[in-house]
């Protein structure tokens, strides 16, 4: 297949992408919060791997290399977000309260306040950890990969992850701790 | 055991996890490799095509701004006609 798609097959490419969108956008999510802007960086993800398909060494499984694409593309992301940071830090927060609305709609409207607030908390939290911590948080709990894929992802050692893990779940807690939840 | 903590951060993660790529997603992202593919080949097709026509320009001014260096000998054609004539004014006088 990798070789019909360097030979300009776009068709096995679509294949690759109907497979692996799914799996991508929960780790954009994981680092974004917000469908429009996870969808966006997915999509950039998958330009760049079609774009550089021929240093794909087929080394790693296909799906770790796209992984890292898209681990990659979220944190270019997130830098471009921190440059205009406080222009738009109050609309922000109006929109991903909205948007963390989305997943309780069976509850009264007060439950839902409460409910999106400790999911802005959460994401936060997650927005806070240093970004190894992040990045084996996020690969672990929304893609819940194992420790030895996270390590290939990261380029770090086995040993390595598992530290990043437990100084995420220790810092996070505390951050909720802190935060009263 | 798990930190009450821990499973709010599982749970609040499950409930993101709810959110789904748009159906017409896959599209999108072939529209947009089609697009980006086009763009690539209209740009090449024309840096080839400043390229030559640049090539063309420079020639031709080169060409045109070419001058013969002066020399410091001057040159004297003369036809057979005219070599019997000094032939004739030599020999004669």
């Amino acid at each position: 297949m990798v070789r019909e798609i360097l030979n300009g097959d776009r068709t096995k490419f679509r294949i690759i992408v109907d497979r692996y969108k799914e799996q991508l956008f929960h780790i954009a999510i994981g680092y974004l919060h917000r469908e429009t802007d996870a969808e966006e960086v997915v999509q950039q993800a998958f330009i760049k791997a079609y774009a550089q398909f021929s240093s794909f060494r087929g080394e790693s499984k296909l799906s770790t290399w796209l992984y890292r694409i898209t681990v990659n593309c979220s944190l270019d992301e997130l830098s471009k977000r921190r440059r205009k940071r406080e222009f738009i830090k109050e609309a922000h927060h109006f929109q991903e309260l909205r948007e963390n609305f989305k997943g309780v709609v069976d509850q009264n409207p007060e439950e839902q306040l409460l409910s999106a607030e400790k999911r802005r908390l959460v994401q936060q939290g997650i927005d806070a950890l240093p970004l190894q911590q992040r990045s084996s948080l996020i690969l672990q709990r929304y893609r819940g990969l194992s420790q030895i894929e996270i390590a290939q992802i990261m380029e770090i050692s086995e040993g390595a992850v598992e530290q990043h893990l437990f100084r995420a779940k220790r810092n996070l807690k505390e951050w909720l701790i802190k935060k009263g939840i | 055991m798990r930190s009450k903590e821990l499973e709010i951060i599982d749970r609040e993660i499950a409930i993101e996890l709810q959110q789904r790529v748009s159906p017409n997603f896959t599209n999108r992202v072939m529209g947009e490799i089609e697009r980006v593919e086009r763009r690539h080949t209209l740009l090449f097709n024309f840096v080839v095509v400043s390229g030559v026509a640049a090539a063309l320009i420079v020639a031709f001014f080169l060409s045109s701004s070419y001058l013969s260096p002066p020399t410091s000998t001057t040159t004297l054609t003369l036809n057979d006609t005219q070599i019997e004539s000094l032939y004739l004014y030599n020999f004669e006088e």
